[in-house]
């Protein structure tokens, strides 16, 4: 038995039943043309939100990590010598250098200022008024910030010490 | 015959039966801009050659051509299909009588025969207009769904995938309907008394 049989056979199919058929056919192809429609939707919404949550991810890394606005202000009258006593800061109270430093290392009105900012005024005043004798106190600000924070702080005390006290 | 119709937008298939009847010779053009590709495709699957497609297609149009008139086919996509299917099929026997043809319709073919087949096959006779009554009124007794099928399947040779597409099923599933048209059809047939 041959295949051409069953394919003659076949080929005598009804007129009436291959239009409706065709029909048919067609509405199948409109319908699956029409929800084509909301799945591009779908996948337009999601590919907008990962563009979104991308660039605000980056915004924000931005923010956090940004260099402050401008550099802190140094006292250029360093000492030479190793033997010198204090920086001369024509800013930095002149008597009780010991104690602790009473006004706030974040001034009052910069409540919200990114981490950045707040290390640029930890270091501005670290600048100004740190000495070998108070820099604990100033220590004593950053105890309860969290660990980066205190590392970043570790670091400007030490650059500005250098500053300070340099070889 | 003046007609005024955007480039692009096809024509309806009155207007290009009437342009068959008062033999413009772009209803062939537009036969081909509307359902060039759907024959196209009918023939690939019988064929699964691209050149003898395209020879299967220009037979049909010029057979179209010369029909019409005197016919005026009520519905113009089937008639279309019957006669392409008609032409691929002869090229198809022509090149199984040399080779046997790697189509989907070959496939298809046999997936059938080995399911009717049974000790009776052997000695029966049968004419094909005959069985293809007894399919037609198969067809008309089974489900919608399942006709749908059976036609795509082994009238236009689709593969089982691109049905599932248009069912929007799994693959499975129409493998499963082609099973149970097979063995229905075979009951079918033998009580009918047609044993293939």
């Amino acid at each position: 038995m041959n295949n051409e049989l069953l394919m003659d056979a076949i080929s005598c199919l009804d007129g009436d039943l291959l239009a409706e058929h065709l029909k048919r056919k067609e509405e199948l192809s409109r319908k699956a043309r029409r929800n084509f429609m909301p799945v591009l939707l779908k996948w337009s919404a999601i590919a907008a939100s990962l563009v979104l949550t991308v660039t605000s991810l980056l915004l924000v890394a931005e923010q956090l990590f940004k260099a402050p606005p401008d550099d802190p202000p140094i006292s250029t009258d360093q000492p030479t010598d190793n033997n010198a006593t204090l920086p001369i800061v024509t800013d930095k109270p002149t008597e009780d250098n010991t104690s602790r430093p009473t006004e706030p290392i974040i001034p009052e009105g910069e409540v919200g200022i990114s981490v950045a900012n707040k290390l640029y005024f930890i270091e501005r005043k670290l600048t100004r008024e740190a000495t070998m004798e108070n820099v604990g106190d100033f220590l004593g600000y950053v105890e309860d910030l969290e660990y980066f924070k205190v590392f970043y702080t570790s670091k400007i005390i030490i650059r500005s010490m250098k500053e300070i006290y340099p070889k | 015959m003046s007609r005024s119709y955007d480039k692009d937008a096809f024509l309806t298939d009155n207007q290009i039966i009437d342009l068959y009847w008062h033999r413009d010779e772009s209803a062939i053009e537009e036969t081909d801009k509307k359902y060039g590709r759907a024959l196209f495709r009918i023939a690939y699957n019988l064929l699964s050659d691209r050149m003898d497609c395209e020879e299967c297609k220009n037979d049909t149009y010029v057979r179209v051509w010369s029909s019409i008139p005197p016919t005026r086919p009520r519905v113009l996509p089937a008639y279309l299909t019957e006669i392409m299917r008609r032409v691929a099929i002869n090229k198809y026997k022509q090149k199984t009588s040399q080779r046997r043809v790697p189509s989907e319709l070959t496939v298809s073919m046999d997936e059938l025969r080995d399911s009717l087949q049974n000790e009776a096959s052997f000695v029966s006779e049968h004419d094909a207009e005959e069985v293809g009554k007894v399919i037609n009124a198969f067809l008309r007794e089974i489900p919608e769904r399942r006709r749908y099928i059976f036609i795509e399947r082994f009238y236009f040779a689709e593969p089982v995938e691109e049905i599932a597409t248009e069912l929007s099923v799994s693959v499975a599933t129409v493998y499963r309907e082609i099973e149970r048209i097979r063995k229905d059809l075979k009951v079918y047939l033998e009580r009918n008394d047609i044993y293939i």
